[in-house]
């Protein structure tokens, strides 16, 4: 029984960096423009279609992880310079972005419907072999992928933390009038945050094909996945999305050790139901203030 | 805050027992009246089968939309959840129907009752929220409900291969008498919630609603109960959709897990925002213009309707402010004077 706890908790750990990356996106999309990108899953999916191309063509995976993280990026940036911008200016516009923006996801999946079909695509993992502790396998690419997580999400709180765009993107989340007055140039850092978000969508998409199968649909079972992990963390709250991302890799590889698969997405629900209704801005969210 | 917004704050805290736009409301009940007599004779002339069935699921998203609406754009929800509803009443009449033999119009009101209560536990986990929370769960409730059922090889909801067979509710061996029948129903159907979508939006509650929406600060501050209010809209929208949910069952004979399609969310909001959201008549003539569209697709790119219908949703999203509706009113006295009164900020984009 030991055995199956320990792969469960691995396997935990490598689902919760999969969502970390994810949620990642949404918590700083949220927490520098106030509106939610529902497109983020959709760009998972484009990311690993990514990793297959580059796969077919025998690119080195690396440059196959930096060219996602390069074209999911600027596609990321387009949706802002071109639709978001365009509303973002609406008293409603937190509700147009989410509206415009799942209506984008969708037309992504079919976009990528015709380009690629229907049937599952497998790719070669990035890094090959594993070893063997009491029993249980860990795979080396497994074990790269949680470490290029860590790594990344480092990276990205030390941008956010210490550079001039960080504190630029944390200004404009707090006043975005008052960030303009003081000369932050709010598009062009809006456009910014966008591209990271999305880049790292590509990359996770990257990490992903070389653990699951990719097809056209596998971006709203992601985009779910992050929802409740953000839900959970609290929106726009980068500490808290990480906490719940590893949280919900370990409740769903544990529920399903013991209750089976079925019943994972069920036993998340309620947890997020929960916690909505004991601490409603979620683990680490803050109340946000509002003028009348 | 704008000066309508501030009227409508104080008209829905000291006008409580008087109904409101009295006039308007009896016109636009005048109009669904004569509008839903004018379809009624349609089957006579399009004697079409599948034409007749093409519309029947019309009505059928007619309802399901005035109830959005009410939530969407009324009360400024933003759910997601409206389908999963619709499911939820779609699954609860055809299990009632197919397992235990309850007849058509029990398991109809069952639904709508199931509904209800599916959207009053989710509205009161989220709805003293902020709404892009009520997005996150409504959208992920509908995802729940999706994979739960497409992965039950139970036998009890049908698993991916769907539910069925699922009695109509008047039965005969006429096809074209069949088609008809799903028609007229649909259309009854829409009379009812029509005119209760109206009325309860002109009633004290829809100002609440709405005053809520524009200023939810202000409304509170003056007495009216929001998280209530808004959870009143959410279970009409919510049972609405339930009873939608049994009307398809029935007319269409087998509830697969099909009808969670996100392409379906789509379409649906497409069909509100251009119709123009907020308003009586948007969800009806946006339901009716898209549904015209996605036919003519079918004929040429089949399989791609979903896929157009959300072209159009982005479309107007971006250039069409407020649906076709608004701008039909865009070029009305009404619509020019209440574009003045509108807030500045707001006025000049």
């Amino acid at each position: 029984m030991t055995k199956e706890l320990v792969a469960a908790l691995f396997s935990g750990l490598v689902l919760g960096s999969l969502y970390a990356l994810m949620s990642m996106g949404l918590a700083l999309v949220w927490g520098g423009l106030r509106v939610l990108n529902l497109t983020q899953g959709t760009l998972y999916m484009l990311g690993a279609y990514a990793a297959v191309l580059a796969g077919r063509s025998g690119l080195s995976p690396v440059i196959g992880v930096l060219l996602a993280f390069v074209i999911i990026g600027v596609l990321g940036s387009l949706l802002y310079v071109g639709p978001v911008r365009r509303v973002s200016a609406r008293p409603d516009h937190e509700n147009a972005v989410l509206l415009l923006t799942f209506g984008l996801a969708t037309l992504g999946e079919y976009a990528a419907l015709v380009a690629f079909g229907p049937q599952p695509q497998s790719v070669q993992t990035l890094v090959h072999g594993q070893f063997t502790v009491v029993g249980v396998a860990f795979p080396w690419n497994s074990i790269m992928m949680i470490i290029a997580t860590i790594m990344l999400l480092t990276l990205l709180g030390v941008v956010m933390k210490w550079t001039r765009f960080g504190l630029a993107s944390r200004a404009l989340a707090q006043q975005a009038d008052g960030a303009q007055l003081v000369g932050i140039n709010r598009h062009r850092t809006s456009m910014l945050i966008f591209g990271i978000s999305s880049g790292l969508a590509g990359v996770g998409g990257v990490l992903l094909s070389s653990y699951y199968f990719v097809t056209p649909y596998i971006g709203q079972n992601y985009l779910l996945l992050a929802l409740i992990v953000t839900i959970l963390g609290g929106l726009g709250s980068m500490s808290g999305t990480l906490y719940a991302a590893f949280l919900v890799g370990l409740i769903q590889a544990i529920s399903s050790l013991y209750l089976g698969t079925r019943w994972s997405l069920p036993l998340l629900f309620a947890v997020i139901i929960g916690v909505l209704i004991v601490r409603p801005t979620g683990i680490a969210g803050r109340v946000a203030q509002e003028r009348l | 805050m704008s000066i309508a917004t501030a009227l409508r704050v104080d008209a829905a805290t000291t006008t409580r027992r008087r109904p409101v736009g009295l006039v308007r409301t009896k016109l636009d009940i005048a109009g669904v009246l004569v509008g839903v007599a004018l379809a009624a004779v349609l089957p006579f002339a399009f004697q079409s089968a599948s034409l007749l069935g093409f519309l029947a699921v019309m009505w059928i998203w007619i309802v399901v939309n005035i109830a959005w609406n009410v939530t969407l754009g009324y009360a400024g929800i933003l759910s997601f959840g409206q389908l999963a509803f619709f499911g939820v009443g779609a699954y609860t009449s055809a299990i009632l129907s197919v397992h235990l033999k309850v007849p058509p119009w029990l398991d109809t009101v069952a639904a709508l009752v199931a509904g209800g209560l599916a959207a009053l536990l989710v509205g009161v986990a989220v709805l003293r929220l902020r709404g892009v929370y009520v997005a996150l769960v409504t959208l992920a409730f509908h995802e729940l409900l999706m994979t739960m059922i497409s992965g039950d090889t139970g036998g009890f909801t049908g698993g991916p291969n769907g539910l069925g067979p699922v009695r109509p509710y008047i039965a005969t061996y006429n096809l074209l008498l069949q088609s008809a029948f799903g028609y007229w129903i649909g259309l009854a159907a829409v009379l009812l919630v029509a005119i209760a979508g109206i009325l309860l939006v002109r009633s004290p509650v829809g100002l609440a609603l709405v005053a809520a929406r524009d200023a939810e600060n202000v409304a509170r501050a003056r007495g009216v109960r929001v998280t209530r209010y808004r959870l009143v809209a959410f279970v009409f929208s919510g049972s609405v959709a339930g009873f939608g949910g049994a009307l398809y069952g029935h007319y269409n004979g087998v509830v697969s897990p099909d009808i969670f399609n996100f392409g379906i969310v789509m379409t649906l909001l497409a069909m509100i925002i251009v119709g123009g959201w907020g308003t009586v008549w948007g969800p009806i003539v946006g339901t009716i213009a898209i549904t015209v569209v996605v036919y003519y697709v079918q004929g040429i790119w089949a399989g791609y309707e979903n896929a157009v219908a959300g072209v159009i949703m982005v479309v107007a999203i971006l250039f069409l402010r407020g649906g076709l509706i608004g701008a039909a009113e865009g070029v009305t006295a009404r619509g020019i004077r209440k574009r003045l009164w509108r807030e500045p900020a707001d006025a000049q984009r």
